[in-house]
Formats: C-alpha cells, structure tokens, sequence
C-alpha cells in the first residue's frame, strides 16, 4: 500500500519544485493545467500567455505534443502545461488518457478549462467530467464576441453563481479576460477561494452501485482515486477496465458481476451530464442563438458543397502554390546568388593559404547549408498560408469535402488532414496520422504520405526546374504534383481493395464556426514549423553535407576521384536506366535519405568550384530535358527522409513499417522515372 | 483483427437502414436538409456512443440537418455545435422528425 510503484515520485515535486538558488521561498512555481475541447482558443490563449517563452516536447514516452510555457503574474512564477484538446475524457484517444492522467496523477495546483460561448452547450460536457476528479478548476468562457455576432448574449456571473465554480470571460483575440483569468487561477491555487463546485448527479440506483464498486476497489493500490474510477467502470471506459482486470482480478469479478446488470448505467451518467448541464445554460443564456442563417452556414453553402466546395478547395490549393512558387521564386534565386558569390570569395581568399579549408568552408559548408538555407522563403510562405486556412476554420471543410474521394481508397476525410500537412512536411504529417482513430486507416494513411511532395522535395523541383524547363517550369511542376497524387490514389487504392478489403469507417468530425483570423496564433504557429526546420538544417543538414563534402573530398581532394565518385559510378548501371548515367545525380540522389532538401545541398557540393551561373544552370548543362525530367520524377517519388523514416518507427512502433515503405517507395520511384525517361525520349526530349 | 472485420461489417449491413424502426422514427441519414429531429436512439458500440455522446449526440438531444445531398458526409447541428458525420455513422442514429 506504501509502495504504490504506479504513482509518479514527480507528483510531489511538480506541486513545489525547489526554488532557484537565491529566490526567496514564497516564488514557488504554480502548476497550471490548461484544459479544453478542440475549437475553443485554447491553443490562442496559451500562446497569448506564455509568448516566445514556451518549450514544446513531447509528453514522456508519447508522441502527443506537450507544450509548457513560463510566465510570472503577480510576482508568481507560473508553469503552465497545455493539455491536449479532447472532447471527453474517456479512454478513447492517446490525448485523452494523458489529460487526464496529467491531471489525476502530477496534480496541477489550479486547471483552467476554457470553454467557447458559442459552443457553451457541448463544451460543459469536458467540466462535467473534470469535476468528478480531484482538481481545482477556473472555467475561461471564451468568444464572447463570436457568439454576440451569433446572436447570443451570455451572463458569466450567472454561470459561476450555478457552478460554483470562478468563471471568467474572455475575448482572447483581443487580450481581454486573461488577467483576471490568472488572478483567478492564483487566488484558487493559493486557497484564498474555497472551492465548492455543484457537481453532475446520478440516479439514486446508480449512486448505489457507485459506491458498491468504490468499496471494492478500495483495498487496491491504483494511482487513482476510487470514486472516478467507479465512475469510469461505470461509463465502460476501456483502460481503467483493463487496470482492474490486470491488477485486481478477485476484486473485477464482484465488479463485472455488477456492472453486467446495470448495463443501462452509462447511459444514465451522460444523460445526467446533459441534463446538469442544460441547468447551468438555462439561467446564463440570457438570448438564445438568433434563428438568422448565421455566416458559417452562409459559406458552408459554397465551401462544404459536394461540387463548389470541391472547386473552392482545387481554387485554394491552386492559390497555396502560385503564392509559394511566385512569391519564394525570387528570393531564392537571390540568396542562391548571394552564398555562390559568398562561396568565391571565401575561395579567392583562402585557397593560397589552405586549400583544403577553403574548399570546406565554401564548398562543404556554404555549398551544402547555405543552398538549403535559401530555401527558407518557399516553407515560410507555405506554413503561413495553411497557418492561416486553419485557423479561420478552413482546414475542417476540405476534410468534409474530400471525405467521398477519400472513401475510394479506404480513407476518410480525416485523413485529408495530415496528408495535406505533408505538403509542408512528411514529419508532422506522419505525426497527425493520430487524430485518426482506426488503425489500419492509420497505417495506410502513413504508407501514402510520403507520396505528398514535401517543401523540401517541391524546393528541389522549383530550384531545379526553371534552369532545366525555362518557360514550361511550372507547368512541369504541377505535372509532377498531380503524377505524385495520382500514384498515392492509385496506390491507396490497391491497398485498400487489395490487402484492407474494402471495409468502411467511422467518419466524426466538428466543423468549427469560421471566424477571423489572429495573426499572432498564425505568427507562432509560422515560427515553430520554421525554427524546427532551422534546427533540422543546423544539426541533420550540416552533418550530412559535411559528410558528403568528405567523401567527396578523400583522398586526393578531387571530386572526379574520391570516394564518392566511387560509390556513384557503381551505381551509375542503375541510374543509366532512368539516363541518369552521371555519378554525381545519384549520389545527390541518395543523400536526399538525410533530408530532401539535401539533393540541392550535394549538388552544390559536386557541382561547385566551376565559375559563371547559378547551380541550376549548371546542372542543366549536363542533362538532356528527358534526363532532367526522370531526374526530378525520381526525386519527388524516392524513399522517405530519414525523419520520416523515424516517424514512421516511432508512430508504427515496429521496423516493418518503415521497411514497407522505403521497398515500396524505391520501386515506384525506379519505375516512374524510367517510364518518364523512356517515354520523354520517345516524344524527342 | 478477426474482432476488427466483424465490427466493420456490421457497420457494413446497416449502411442501408436498420431493420425495426418504429413508424415515427428514421434513421439520421434519410432526414432532409433543414429539417429539425430530435435523437430516439444510437446504435452501434461503446466505442461509438462515447465518441458521440462527447460530441452532444445523445438520446434527447434535438439537431438540425444542414447538408444531405443522399451520398457521402451529412451536416447538422447540435447542441449549437456543427458536426460532419459519415453516411455510416448516420444511419447508426435514429431519430423522429419535430
């Protein structure tokens, strides 16, 4: 009983963490849990709270995205710890069995749960379920302006005098509400507030069985308390049921027994939560939501129609490349120029002194980083726009519209949503292949997203394609776009007839109301796709170009002769095929494994030390346009990015994963840009 | 995974209509665009009535269909909340017409 080995030593000390050497006692750190339904703000106002001053992780052990941010308010230091938006806490997701466990577990002094006032209603049903745990909770009602454009007028103060609960209103797109959320927060965490909440009830029956189950469980060391656990055993909550099948076998056999004959008793305890909740909404919506056809449904009309939403998503995706394409174009080329004439400078400088140091400094480092970092503006523009599209709510209606496409190839609209991330990046991509419930949709959802070009991969092909195509550049490029989408529905829809059979799935999905966007929750989410990419391209990108520079490099300190070259004419059978018969195409090929970006990065590599032109041009020198073309067709279709290759481990948990999808990926791309070749030769490229 | 294809496919033999409806009832699927109805019943497994219940889909919650073109997704209110729901998962509510 003493020795509780699941409960965390950590608890304790994330409650009153030891002070920094010099500061006085009374700052220690409050922990405060931020809680929420998807749809609220949440993610707005912890970025409006915490600023730059936050770390995202993970959570320990999981691939769930923690975000902890750091602030002071009134002279309190505050650790504030997002958790995952869920709709509920019952076992159904990753997200929210960590919720929950963070908050029964490493007990939070305060949980701040925001709520939207537009979606009152449904966003309680997440505090009916907090308030059956032991936390202190302040209710944020957020949007109150959304829902006075909606037509609705909501009394907060009403709110709090029938929860017993603080309740807060908010405005967080206008900063309004959040000091005195945490002057609420503070004073809950100091125990100025008593804290004494009406909670949801059940029937007297079932309150009955509540506590027969609570007594049995009672001798039975588990991290949680007894009563929500009963609660849980009740609602038939997956893990907890499975806890005690495990660890209390003689105990779960009197339990069964009872909860085989009130089978009812789950729907008995939602039923109360609607029913406590729609007393709490009574008294504080004081003007219910105008019968008006609101905006949302305005544009619903046209967005989430089968046929003109379907334009609007092509018309906007359009819209994403032509703004990346047009806008990054220039800037690229000028940064390209800048670090070539960067490169023939430090050359000039430093090879009467050392040669070997001057052909690492600018062929190894600026060649290879710099050619990457040029590249910066083409992801800058992409994050910003998908940053945008997501946060008025647009996102949600693409998954809605392409939910019957995605059906062919055993999808469903959900699956949109990562694959879509994929365009900026196959790592996050992988990652978001979470919100997606059934795991063989899951799986193959993952097998087909690095078929979606990366913005490494798309770099390559804007950085390479106007020196190879000249005027039909972009037009190859969205030939090249369509080829890689055309696979991955044909490829999808082998697997899915093929090896899933053709089964279907459950598609659920909220449709937030559209509003207007933030350009801080836009400009956050901008800098932490960008400095991730900076700190890939620092660590990963700077080694694998260095190491490419090397071998490049040995013995003699000549390209045609190292290592390298070596390597690559080994291989050139192979490339003679798709008529990439030239060593130096292969191995920047291959070096793509480290990250895509990296093609553009040993090219430099190989292809500098020559004077006159950009590196595209250079390169296009040396090709036929039939060669150019396989060139960028196998690029856009080769193995997964190491990255991704970690993700796919990671997200899979087994190597057979990632396995399948470099065999797999390797012969699509070989034969794609075979048949490219052959076909483009035959048309007399 | 024996356990995975036999969930599907009894999803799969109520992606029609289920059998037994009451003369007042019909399952969420058939009901028009802009009609009101309240929820009499959510078939299907735990798994699927937890998910949905958190969404305000239960027993006595009254919605609002927007969008039925008769294929693919559906579109509704509920408790002032828009949901996108599968034709699936639609034909696991029934509801009668208000």
């Amino acid at each position: 009983m003493l020795t509780s080995s699941c409960h965390p030593v950590a608890a304790s000390s994330s409650r009153a963490p030891a002070p920094p050497a010099g500061a006085s006692t009374a700052s220690a750190v409050v922990t405060i849990a931020l809680a929420g339904q998807p749809n609220v703000g949440k993610t707005t106002i912890f970025n409006m709270l915490t600023g730059l001053n936050q770390h995202v992780g993970n959570w320990p052990g999981k691939t769930v995205e923690q975000k902890t941010g750091f602030l002071t308010h009134r002279g309190r230091q505050i650790r504030l710890v997002d958790l995952p938006g869920t709709y509920s806490l019952t076992a159904n997701s990753e997200e929210e069995r960590l919720a929950r466990d963070f908050i029964l577990r490493e007990k939070p002094d305060v949980v701040v749960v925001i709520v939207s006032a537009a979606t009152l209603e449904r966003n309680l049903y997440l505090v009916a379920e907090l308030l059956a745990m032991p936390a202190r909770l302040v209710i944020g009602v957020n949007m109150l302006d959304v829902a006075e454009r909606e037509g609705m007028r909501i009394e907060t103060h009403v709110l709090q005098a029938a929860l017993g609960v603080p309740v807060i209103p908010l405005i967080a797109t206008r900063r309004s509400g959040l000091e005195a959320l945490l002057d609420a927060a503070l004073s809950l965490a100091q125990e100025e507030t008593a804290f004494s909440p009406r909670r949801p009830e059940i029937s007297a029956e079932h309150s009955h069985i509540l506590s027969a189950i609570g007594h049995l469980l009672h001798d039975h060391p588990f991290p949680y308390p007894v009563d929500w656990m009963a609660l849980k055993l009740l609602e038939g909550d997956a893990e907890i049921t499975a806890q005690v099948q495990q660890h209390a076998p003689q105990a779960w056999d009197d339990i069964h027994a009872l909860l085989r004959q009130h089978e009812d008793a789950y729907r008995d305890i939602v039923q109360g939560r609607y029913e406590w909740i729609g007393r709490m909404v009574r008294a504080a919506i004081v003007k219910p939501r105008a019968g008006a056809i609101s905006l949302t449904d305005r544009l619903d009309r046209v967005a989430a129609h089968p046929f003109w939403g379907l334009l609007v998503l092509l018309g906007i995706w359009g819209a994403v490349f032509w703004l990346t394409y047009t806008l990054a174009a220039p800037v690229v080329n000028a940064l390209d120029r800048l670090f070539t004439l960067a490169a023939n400078g430090i050359r000039q400088g430093l090879t009467p002194i050392a040669p070997w140091l001057s052909s690492l400094v600018a062929d190894g480092l600026l060649g290879g980083v710099g050619a990457v970092f040029s590249l910066l503006p083409v992801l800058v523009i992409f994050f910003a726009v998908l940053g945008l599209l997501e946060d008025v709510g647009y996102l949600a209606r693409s998954a809605y519209v392409m939910d019957r496409f995605m059906h062919a190839i055993g999808l469903h609209g959900r699956s949109f949503l990562p694959l879509s991330l994929g365009f900026g990046c196959n790592v996050p991509a992988v990652m978001g292949t979470r919100i997606i419930e059934d795991r063989r949709a899951r799986l193959l959802t993952i097998l087909l997203t690095p078929l979606v070009p990366c913005s490494g991969r798309m770099a390559v092909i804007v950085f390479l394609a106007p020196a190879f195509f000249g005027r039909n550049a972009s037009l190859v490029t969205w030939g090249l776009v369509a080829g890689n989408l055309f696979l991955l529905f044909l490829i999808g829809l082998v697997i899915h007839r093929g090896v899933f059979r053709g089964q279907r799935l459950a598609f659920i999905m909220e449709m937030p109301l559209y509003h207007w966007p933030n350009a801080r929750t836009i400009g956050l989410y901008l800098w932490q796709h960008i400095w991730a990419f900076v700190r890939k391209a620092g660590t990963t990108i700077v080694v694998a170009s260095l190491l490419v520079w090397l071998l490049a490099y040995l013995p003699h300190g000549e390209a045609q002769h190292s290592v390298l070259a070596w390597l690559g004419r080994v291989l050139e059978p192979l490339g003679r095929v798709m008529g990439l018969g030239d060593w130096r195409l292969i191995t920047a090929l291959f070096s793509s494994f480290f990250a895509k970006e990296n093609t553009i990065a040993t090219l430099g590599v190989l292809y500098g030390g020559q004077a006159g032109g950009g590196l595209a041009a250079r390169v296009a020198q040396s090709l036929t346009p039939a060669a150019g073309l396989a060139f960028l067709v196998v690029q856009m279709t080769f193995i997964p990015c190491a990255a991704t290759v970690a993700a796919i481990r990671q997200e899979t948990g087994t190597w057979r994963w990632p396995a399948v999808s470099i065999g797999l990926l390797l012969i699509i791309s070989l034969s794609a840009a075979t048949l490219a070749y052959q076909l483009a030769r035959l048309a007399g490229g | 995974m024996a356990m995975w294809s036999r969930i599907h496919r009894r999803r799969h033999s109520v992606y029609t209509a289920p059998s037994n409806v009451p003369a007042d009832q019909l399952p969420l699927g058939r009901l028009g665009a802009g009609q009101r109805a309240i929820v009499t019943r959510v078939l299907g497994g735990r798994g699927l009535q937890t998910r949905l219940a958190a969404l305000g889909l239960t027993v006595g919650a009254e919605i609002r269909l927007i969008q039925n073109y008769g294929r693919g997704p559906l579109l509704l209110t509920v408790r002032e909340t828009r949901l996108a729901l599968g034709r699936g998962e639609a034909n696991h509510i029934l509801v009668k017409p208000c």
